[in-house]
């Protein structure tokens, strides 16, 4: 061989090495036990949602059971990595997380509404802003956790932007499974609050989660399974796992979306490692 | 002519050696940028990365004001007339730090076309933050009336279905935190009448304290009378 052969050989090599490394950066695939996530288009990225509504809501198709402590919860979280380029930024020019999220007790059925802002840059990482439903204290729901009689409990997180694309309302809604459930009616919020800058935080690319709360992984038992119903006035597409993920996991397994591209998504979830996207 | 002199085959090696270990330097060097930057690469998106916030369940948060009962079956609204300042006052026990958020919940009934809420949130009587929106805007369900409106020393007062839709006035971030003792008030203001649910376990009473079309920049209760007690919820950090 001659030795410019060689050396063109050796430079296309390296060429092939940097640019598949440059070019294959993100996840394509589900890992493990993460959820999808969920945009209003198609394209690597993100797309803001404008001047509507995308509901993401929980239907029990078997009762939900788990042995970690305290609380679980269904978490309504912007893709971490996007909101690093995207997301609305402090004063320091440090960009916010907000997420929204359902938290949920089983030995009393309690359950709890909120929304919360951090800035991922602060170590300490409290809430740079935050609210919970009627001050923390539980609104009690009867079948909170229940699947009977054909009916599964169900929790729902809806967030609505404006023209400008900013999240200006959030409902939150849990109603109780099997013949007898409560219900907590619409409780909506609306998070515009940020005196700095005024308050507003992009629609960003999402996943929803069924997990712990406070740093603690939740872990289900028996045969929790349900469905995640995601619904929006435009067209909602499914998208890979997001590669960083929050700070609570789960232990259910999260089935391929059907409906993508379609005004109304859905999954199911269980603890099944067949269910696995 | 000149004969063009080929390299070695040791040479040519080594050359090649080269461009292979800077190849590999600048690959390490791309996933190490990435990951700093926020760029996933192929290798952590296989890992389970849970770097992310934490959901705080409220452990780390103070707070304060009239809650709703979490059990009843229907809501309890007072009826807030229009261009009327009503105030509910909180002294606080705690150290507020991070940020500071009040929070009235509005009953979405008869609302009409253009309701504007202005809100006002006083610290120690100084106006601190503003917040003024068009409930008529709001996506929460329109909540029934159960049966007839009774009219009562503070005013109208109905049961409904229940949906309510929060707003808030706050500071955030704060820029010191606020002492133990401090007066937090919050203060309404609506173009028309609207439905404002009330408390069922009230630490502080409600007051209507004036016609205005605006917020006055100090606020004084001195010239009040009795309101129903709302529900008004404060949030801040502990620490």
């Amino acid at each position: 061989m001659r030795p410019n052969t060689i050396l063109a050989a050796a430079i296309l090599m390296a060429f092939l090495m940097l640019s598949s490394s440059i070019l294959d950066v993100h996840a394509t695939a589900y890992y493990g036990r993460d959820n999808g996530e969920f945009d209003t288009c198609n394209s690597w990225g993100t797309c803001r949602l404008t001047s509507g509504a995308i509901s993401a809501a929980m239907s029990l198709s078997a009762s939900m059971t788990y042995s970690s402590s305290g609380k679980v919860s269904l978490q309504y979280n912007p893709d971490l990595d996007i909101s690093k380029y995207e997301q609305t930024q402090n004063q320091y020019g440090y960009y916010y997380w907000f997420q929204t999220g359902v938290l949920s007790q089983s030995s009393n059925n309690c359950v709890i509404f909120t929304y919360q802002a951090y800035v991922p840059h602060d170590s300490n990482m409290t809430p740079s802003d935050s609210w919970f439903s009627n001050s923390e204290n539980c609104y009690t729901v009867s079948g909170l956790f229940t699947y009977a009689s054909g009916t599964g409990a169900e929790w729902q997180i809806q967030e609505a932007t404006d023209s400008n694309k900013y999240v200006y309302d959030v409902c939150f809604d849990a109603t109780g499974g099997g013949s007898s459930g409560g219900t907590t009616g619409s409780i909506c919020i609306d998070p515009e609050t940020n005196t700095l800058n005024s308050g507003d935080w992009y629609w960003l690319r999402s996943m929803l989660d069924l997990a712990g709360t406070g740093g603690t992984n939740a872990v289900f038992t028996g045969s929790t399974a349900g469905t995640f119903d995601y619904v929006g006035g435009g067209d909602i597409y499914g998208k890979p796992a997001p590669t960083i993920l929050f700070g609570e996991d789960g232990n259910l397994y999260y089935s391929c979306f059907s409906g993508n591209g379609t005004t109304s998504m859905s999954q199911s979830f269980s603890l099944s490692s067949s269910t696995q996207c | 002519m000149k004969k063009v002199q080929t390299p070695g085959r040791f040479a040519l090696t080594i050359f090649c050696l080269i461009v292979a270990i800077s190849a590999l330097a600048v690959y390490g060097a791309v996933n190490v940028l990435g990951s700093q930057t926020g760029k996933p690469s192929q290798a952590n998106a296989n890992q389970h990365s849970s770097s992310g916030p934490a959901l705080n369940s409220g452990q780390s948060t103070y707070f304060f004001g009239n809650s709703a009962s979490g059990t009843s079956t229907n809501l309890s609204g007072w009826q807030m007339p229009a261009n009327t300042l009503v105030s509910t006052s909180f002294v606080t026990n705690h150290t507020l730090n991070g940020f500071l958020s009040v929070t009235i919940y509005v009953i979405p009934h008869d609302l009409g076309k253009n309701t504007q809420l202005t809100l006002g949130l006083y610290v120690n009587g100084a106006l601190k933050s503003t917040n003024t929106v068009n409930a008529s805007q709001s996506i929460a369900p329109s909540a029934s009336m159960l049966g007839q409106a009774v009219d009562t020393s503070t005013g109208k007062i109905a049961n409904f279905s229940k949906s309510i839709q929060g707003y808030q006035a706050a500071i955030s971030p704060l820029s010191s935190a606020i002492p133990s003792g401090t007066t937090i008030t919050l203060v309404a203001l609506s173009n028309s009448p609207v439905w404002i649910e009330l408390a069922q376990a009230v630490s502080s009473h409600s007051y209507e304290t004036g016609t205005s079309s605006s917020l006055p920049e100090t606020f004084s209760a001195s010239v009040s009378q009795p309101a129903a007690d709302l529900c008004i919820g404060g949030e801040s950090n502990e620490a």
